[in-house]
């Protein structure tokens, strides 16, 4: 932690070096988000480099973060993401097609055999953005609930019955293409 | 377990799932809620693989730190003339200020007046070739110099630009010709806007950049509907205000985007947003310009080979360069008598408004020092009281010198014609008119 605040204060005043182990520790994680969240390797990398430059404006100006450094590009990535979508509302493109229609019986083993990745894709397109971005957060990033609330600015509380309603959510859509 | 929610109970069992990867086992933990948790276990556990398969990114993440490297280069160097800014910058707040003040005690003089008052209110709804038109510019003019901060030199700037628009539509509306300056008008108030942007704090500017596109994306929306509606004159101007606003609409955005890049092309460009000039109102010169700007701008006004060029070189050159523009003029009094006559007719009805119909007393005495864009605005019937001790009225005495023919004369009014006459010339058309009307 120690190490990290002496990066971010050089940070503060452009230091190439300091810049640069950030970004080398950081940006794959970002990318990685990124890409669970807009399913699109260029895009991703794109957004990633945007993340960082928006950082290093927002520590020029002092504008400091709630959570940690992490959550806080967690944040500006989430930011960025809820922008391209609405600059660009066709990702929802893949539409759910009767192939991912299943029957209550046949769900299991649908799942059991692993939905396609396209297929998927699609339903989660279908979530709120809240619950795109806890189960991407939870099950992508593999952060406890309560870094999860932090990074989403809820409770705790308020992040779990947000995942559930997710899972929820997407069972249904699975289900029934609700 | 028992009594806790099933939200709560759902986040235990996904970290044990995280453990131990298999649905079943977690679930031996949470037998009574089995049946609720596992339809979302498996789906938990699912979306776990799905999120797990994240391919390498295509540029190996190199462009983005060299982009972060180099933002960071920039900064540094524009971090370095901070200081040389802020000296540079002391000597013209001094000036901005002196401009307010001035500018402060003029509007004091003028809503004092007891025309003034009543003259601003009916400026309000003037239209370009209106007499009250250069008041309602003058009056925007000082309101501009006024503003003391960044935020409100943009808000009113925008809704001075925005006042263009409308004149522009109502102009449209009543079939009659868009006059250039109306558009110039409206970019030298947006540009200002963007200016004060680009010149304010890093909190302050992007609200501002927002406040530029969002309302300049409207204003180019406004001019889009006109263009089934307007006639073919006006089509170039209505495309080019709209692509003024157009341009500044995607300037602020991409302001929004980076600031950074924003703040230095503005900045870089246009110098201080104190130094930028008030642009030329249509019909006259903003009072404001008086001082300042007139000193500077004097020479640059008055092109090469006018007479008073000829004058101080070749005298007999000036003459004859006089006698071509008194050809000129004639020509072009017969081409717009028609468009003055119709440009009366609808003076006349805005007049109603105004009480213009008072007719303006004449003076011999005075010099016809304005320029002759002002003199040939005045439609016939529409006359201000004048008074010879305001400036103001000094100069609607000299308009009322001019004979209603050469009112009704050549309309040189728009920036980009013909150079200005020189008073000589105004003066000898009209002791020539008047000793042929004694005659």
């Amino acid at each position: 932690v120690t190490s990290e605040r002496a990066l971010l204060k050089r940070a503060r005043i452009c230091d190439e070096e300091a810049l640069g182990i950030l970004y080398d520790q950081y940006a794959p994680l970002i990318y990685s988000y990124l890409y669970r969240r807009v399913h699109d390797a260029q895009i991703a990398e794109d957004l990633t480099s945007e993340v960082f430059v928006r950082m290093l404006q927002a520590i020029q100006s002092q504008k400091l973060w709630h959570t940690s450094f992490r959550g806080w590009l967690y944040r500006i990535a989430h930011n960025l993401v809820v922008d391209h979508y609405r600059k660009q509302p066709a990702a929802l493109a893949l539409a759910l097609d009767e192939e991912l229609m299943a029957d209550e019986e046949d769900l299991d083993s649908a799942l059991a055999e692993q939905l396609s990745r396209q297929r998927l894709q699609a339903a989660i397109g279908l979530l709120t953005s809240d619950q795109q971005q806890v189960l991407a957060l939870r099950f992508g990033e593999q952060l406890p609930a309560r870094e999860v609330a932090e990074i989403m600015g809820k409770s705790v509380g308020a992040v779990e019955a947000l995942q559930h309603r997710a899972l929820a959510a997407l069972r249904r859509i699975l289900q029934k293409g609700r | 377990m028992k009594g806790q929610p099933l939200d709560h109970l759902l986040d235990r069992c996904l970290q044990d799932l995280a453990r131990t990867g298999d649905v079943e086992a977690t679930l031996r933990s949470y037998r009574r809620e089995a049946d609720r948790l596992r339809p979302l276990l498996t789906i938990a556990a699912t979306m776990s693989n799905y999120y797990t398969s994240v391919p390498d990114p295509p540029g190996s993440l190199a462009a983005g730190r060299k982009r972060l490297l180099d933002a960071a280069a920039r900064q540094q160097e524009q971090a370095q003339p901070a200081i040389p800014i802020l000296r540079k910058r002391r000597p013209k707040m001094k000036f901005a200020f002196a401009a307010k003040l001035i500018s402060t005690i003029l509007a004091i003089v003028v809503g004092t007046t007891a025309i003034g008052g009543g003259v601003a209110l009916a400026a309000d709804d003037s239209l370009p070739g209106d007499s009250l038109y250069p008041v309602k510019l003058t009056i925007e003019d000082i309101r501009l110099n006024m503003a003391l901060t960044p935020g409100s030199q943009v808000d009113l700037a925008l809704q001075f630009a925005e006042e263009r628009t409308q004149e522009i539509k109502r102009l449209a509306g009543q079939e009659q010709p868009v006059p250039d300056e109306v558009v110039a008008r409206m970019e030298q108030h947006i540009q200002r806007a963007m200016n004060q942007a680009a010149w304010a704090s890093e909190e302050e500017m992007p609200g501002l950049l927002e406040r530029i596109a969002q309302r300049t994306q409207t204003q180019a929306q406004t001019l889009e509907q006109l263009h089934t509606r307007v006639q073919v004159q006006n089509q170039t101007q209505l495309q080019a205000a709209q692509q003024v606003c157009q341009q500044a609409h995607e300037q602020a955005m991409a302001g929004l985007a980076s600031p950074q890049a924003f703040r230095s092309r503005y900045q870089q460009r246009d110098g201080m947003p104190e130094e930028i000039t008030p642009p030329e109102p249509p019909t006259r010169e903003p009072q404001n310009n008086q001082g300042g700007s007139q000193g500077t701008g004097g020479p640059d006004q008055n092109p090469a080979g006018t007479p008073q060029g000829g004058q101080q070189g070749n005298e007999e050159q000036g003459q004859n360069q006089q006698q071509e523009q008194n050809q000129n003029q004639q020509q072009e009094q017969n081409q717009n008598q028609q468009q003055d006559k119709n440009r009366a007719r609808i003076n006349s009805k805005s007049r109603t408004k105004t009480n213009s119909r008072s007719r303006t007393r004449t003076n011999n005495k005075s010099k016809t020092r304005t320029s002759s864009k002002n003199r040939n605005r005045i439609s016939n019937r529409s006359r201000i009281k004048t008074n010879s001790k305001s400036k103001t009225r000094a100069s609607n005495k000299n308009r009322s010198k001019i004979s209603s023919r050469i009112r009704k004369g050549p309309r040189v009014s728009t920036l980009q014609t013909s150079p200005l006459p020189h008073p000589k010339v105004v003066e000898d058309q009209r002791a020539e008119i008047i000793d042929r009307e004694r005659k």
